[in-house]
């Protein structure tokens, strides 16, 4: 994942609400007054990762400014379209973006185009004071036919000024910072287990590869940090009892000690479920100059033992009330920790994703005696084959 | 954390009923050891409704909560439980936490074959009531000096960390997130508690220390 700059100033910004047209099995996806954090959940095949995936493109597209690439990676601009570009030939999607100002909205088309790629065919943005959800500032087009987003221009250059300027770098530094988290990888070839350059510790990378020197950064510069991102690890892994991190010609490999033996345990030898809880914890525990503004993550609970699971779902309840976090799950129990109104149930007709709501007023007498994911497995919520 | 007791010794076996992981990695990890040392080994035990914890309390009933225990006690030699006043549904009109206990005291004297080996025991008022007994250590959940400062202000009010509460509205474990809006319970209460230290604890919450005193002289018979 390649991302913009992180500005040092951060602003409250949060994506409000959101429109995905066209984008696989997202026919037209509309999602307004989008809380933090936002829990998917819905059967196999309902759409959950294409949501997440979306995410994807934007934090490429803008972040990265490399759209190219990423449908490139992505298998080509057919596989992107819902129904392919013989059934529908466009991606269209729409922002806004709440800010301490009022309101910033961005929107663009993608149109399929030979070979197997897109083309702009709108891309546009407006500032506008007001909060509320009627808008009637005009969009200020950024024309057609180009292959990359030029609200990235628009941000950099000097072409526009005022409140135009800083509407384009909010668009730029909120969306160019989405990124994508799945931890899943712990097999014999994962990241994790590689040795890693101490100086790749700008981001944690969305595979969770680079974790070492992640952490080395945080063993020196904020050490109080790394302290409790052991407390908690050991809370879930009883003889965890640090990580010895040692750079050694400018390489460093993850390796931790326990309670128990003298000798450290590296990676290679770690289990699948600890790893992605040590991944996991760091990455809610970055501070906040490391963290991107909207944190997607993708069934964080695999492999995980359900108290380690209580543990991150807290963890992302604490961090969202700072960054936008979206989670795909299919666990009940990680469910469970969210409130009703947080829950996006997804579901798949006719190969179309809709989504659906609920809210805690008009299940308060369920809620009494259930949990959210109960509710979801009473199947009073759908989101089941 | 606790080891199993070594085959043969004379040791009690003991249930405490909780409502949930909070409590649960409290007593692993704060009281267990204390504990094993007068002979007593301590599991926890989370209730059925485990689940529905975070649906904002009142989830605890004396009814189920009695029927638990009594469960328990045939599979323990004693039986004990941490719940918070707070968390229990149905409290009758102006029942205080003393009424409250009695009141399952009266229900297992009943129910029970030696309810001398069934301690109920209802926290005054939530858990987090304990975590105000040194507020220095809500450094570990990441508090800033002048967090610490507004924590030591409520503190300050009380005598004790068990008398703070004016109303459900204004209970401890609100007054943190107000103070601390991304206060976790699950994430950083066992945390705070084992950094505040079992011996501050017992000194600052005289209920609490009542409590285990009673559990430390349970005998083996």
């Amino acid at each position: 994942m390649v991302r913009a700059q992180i500005m040092t100033a951060k602003e409250l910004n949060k994506i409000k609400n959101i429109r995905i047209k066209g984008f696989r099995s997202l026919l037209d996806v509309e999602i307004n007054g989008l809380p933090s954090p936002v829990v998917l959940i819905g059967a196999n095949g309902s759409g959950k990762s294409n949501f997440i995936k979306f995410f994807d493109l934007i934090g490429w597209m803008i972040g990265a400014n490399k759209l190219g690439e990423f449908v490139q990676r992505q298998g080509g601009a057919d596989d992107q379209l819902f129904g392919g570009s013989k059934v529908n030939e466009r991606i269209s999607a729409e922002f806004a973006i709440q800010t301490l100002r009022g309101r910033t909205d961005y929107k663009f088309s993608l149109s399929y185009a030979h070979p197997d790629r897109f083309i702009f065919v709108d891309e546009a943005y407006r500032p506008s004071p007001t909060v509320e959800f009627q808008t009637s500032a005009n969009w200020k087009h950024l024309g057609s036919g180009h292959p990359e987003a030029r609200i990235v221009e628009v941000a950099k250059g000097r072409s526009v000024s005022g409140a135009n300027r800083t509407s384009a770098d909010t668009i730029v530094t909120l969306l160019g910072n989405c990124a994508v988290y799945q931890f899943h990888d712990t097999s014999d070839n994962s990241q994790m287990k590689k040795y890693w350059d101490a100086y790749e510790n700008t981001y944690l990378r969305s595979d969770g590869g680079n974790l070492a020197p992640i952490l080395l950064r945080l063993e020196r510069e904020e050490p109080h940090r790394l302290d409790l991102i052991c407390d908690q690890i050991r809370r879930a892994l009883p003889i965890f009892d640090r990580f010895e991190l040692h750079e050694n010609s400018g390489k460093v490999m993850l390796r931790w000690k326990s309670h128990e033996l003298e000798k450290s345990i590296g990676a290679h030898l770690s289990s699948d479920g600890s790893l992605r809880y040590f991944a996991l914890v760091t990455l809610l525990n970055l501070p906040n100059e490391m963290i991107p503004d909207v944190v997607l993550l993708d069934e964080p609970e695999l492999g995980l033992h359900p108290s380690a699971l209580a543990l991150i779902g807290d963890l992302i309840r604490a961090r969202a009330t700072e960054r936008q976090i979206i989670v795909a799950t299919q666990s009940p129990l990680l469910a469970d920790i969210f409130d009703l109104n947080e829950v996006f149930v997804l579901e798949s007709t006719c190969g179309q994703t809709r989504v659906q709501r609920f809210s805690d007023d008009e299940y308060r007498h369920w809620l009494e005696q259930y949990s959210t994911g109960e509710l979801w497995q009473k199947n009073l919520l759908g989101g089941r084959p | 954390m606790a080891k199993e007791p070594a085959r043969g010794s004379a040791v009690i076996r003991l249930a405490i009923s909780v409502e949930g992981q909070t409590e649960e990695t409290f007593i692993k990890t704060v009281l267990a050891d204390a504990l094993r040392q007068k002979r007593i080994f301590s599991v926890p035990i989370l209730l059925g409704r485990a689940r529905n914890r975070n649906r904002g309390g009142g989830n605890v009933t004396v009814k189920e909560l009695v029927r638990e225990m009594l469960e328990l006690h045939r599979n323990f030699d004693a039986v004990t439980c941490l719940v918070d006043f707070y968390g229990f549904r149905g409290r009758l009109p102006e029942e205080s936490v003393e009424d409250l206990e009695q009141r399952l005291y009266r229900e297992f004297g009943n129910a029970a074959q030696h309810p001398n080996q069934i301690i109920p025991y209802v926290q005054k008022y939530e858990f987090e009531n304990l975590l105000f007994s040194d507020v220095e250590a809500f450094r570990v959940a990441g508090a800033s000096n002048e967090i610490i400062q507004k924590l030591h202000a409520i503190r300050n009010d009380f005598e004790s960390p068990e008398d703070i509460n004016d109303s459900h509205h204004s209970a401890p474990s609100r007054r943190i997130k107000s103070v601390i809006p991304t206060y976790r319970k699950v994430l950083s209460g066992p945390m705070v508690a084992a950094q505040v230290g079992l011996n501050i604890l017992r000194q600052e919450c005289p209920r609490f220390d009542r409590w285990l005193t009673r559990l430390e002289l349970l005998d083996t018979k």
